[in-house]
């Protein structure tokens, strides 16, 4: 199984330990360096590793600890010019960002190539991840819509986050990806959101549904796929 | 009083109502006791070190680490060696600053291991 890792943050760090202990090939692209305010939640880095790129050094360290690890690094940012290419090939992608609109592009050329999505956030106390299979479970625009208007939600560098969190989506995130190529059987993954109020403890699996109309993933979508996979680009 | 690179390096957690500078050097002044250097106990370990937990009290185990950790925290090729050493030398790579204490102030009975184990116990320091 190939996975391709969007981010080596927070959530990406412990999504990529998980999943190359369970012997997944994992693929980590992330453009960004390391920066002090990252140490406190992003377990792979070190303070002589601030100013290293994040995907290099998350695919060496795993490497440290899984010498036979078939881990990978891409420098480059996930965007609309190479989403469709970088996603090719792989069975699966997570989506480990933290802003909208690579979380809706993401979701977007996944739907359009048929390819599984594990979305994944944490921001303050809040935690989520969402499976996605193409076809037989909601994608992020049935549950979201779409984007909100900029400022409406803050970033982590605005509302912070609780360190552990990140450690506990990025777990979910890898077991739902596990749940997803393996068991074909997604259990609760099939039809809810796993979400957590870290301040409350309180876990819940929120129920979600497909949307018919849905413009990435609905019956007019599905429709049009066929000709997607023909050469069109997102 | 948190210091300049205790601020940078704990924003993201400063930021939150919940936690505040106040907060974190509470976090920073605890002595959590971890029971097990398992598996689980060594993820515990490594998030309550990431979280700002000022010190932590191991127990003495010396049997020998393993080749594979699954928890993140020790390297293949501390592979054998006491098991004790191994943590304390790699948990200072995740808080450089990290204290070892064989005294506590906040116990870890009925905690779960891993970081929602460290969720729950920075919740109740920060509840205390």
């Amino acid at each position: 199984m190939k996975a391709l890792l969007l981010g080596a943050g927070g959530l990406g760090g412990p999504a990529a330990l998980s999943l190359v202990a369970a012997g997944v090939e994992v693929t980590i692209a992330d453009p960004d360096r390391v920066d002090p305010t990252n140490l406190s939640r992003q377990i792979f880095f070190g303070d002589a590793d601030v100013g290293a790129p994040k995907a290099d050094t998350l695919a060496h360290a795993l490497r440290e600890r899984f010498p036979l690890a078939r881990a990978q690094a891409i420098d480059v940012r996930f965007s609309r010019d190479n989403a469709a290419a970088l996603a090719r090939g792989f069975d699966l992608v997570l989506d480990a960002t933290d802003n909208f609109p690579t979380r809706f592009l993401a979701n977007d050329v996944c739907a359009r190539l048929g390819l599984p999505l594990i979305h994944g956030a944490a921001l303050g106390w809040l935690g989520q991840v969402l499976a996605i299979a193409p076809g037989r479970t909601p994608c992020l625009r049935c549950v979201f819509e779409g984007e909100p208007p900029v400022g409406e939600v803050p970033a982590c560098a605005q509302a912070g986050v609780i360190s552990p969190l990140v450690g506990v989506v990025g777990g979910w995130m890898a077991q739902a990806a596990l749940a997803i190529v393996r068991d074909r059987a997604l259990g609760r993954w099939a039809n809810a959101m796993r979400t957590l109020d870290g301040w409350s403890g309180v876990e819940r699996w929120v129920p979600v549904g497909r949307d018919p109309l849905c413009p990435a993933c609905g019956l007019a979508r599905e429709g049009n796929r066929a000709l997607d996979r023909e050469g069109a680009e997102c | 009083m948190l210091t300049d690179g205790q601020v940078d390096r704990f924003s993201r957690q400063i930021l939150l109502r919940e936690v505040g500078g106040s907060g974190q050097e509470e976090l920073l002044a605890a002595c959590v006791r971890v029971e097990r250097l398992d598996e689980a106990g060594r993820a515990l370990a490594l998030w309550l070190a990431r979280s700002g937990i000022g010190a932590l009290s191991l127990p003495p185990d010396r049997s020998p680490a393993p080749a594979r950790d699954a928890a993140g925290l020790l390297l293949a090729s501390d592979a054998g060696r006491p098991l004790v050493d191994a943590v304390r030398e790699r948990l200072s790579f995740h808080a450089p600053d990290l204290a070892f204490r064989s005294a506590w102030t906040v116990e870890s009975d009925g905690i779960p291991g891993g970081p929602e184990g460290a969720l729950a116990l920075v919740r109740r320091i920060l509840r205390a």
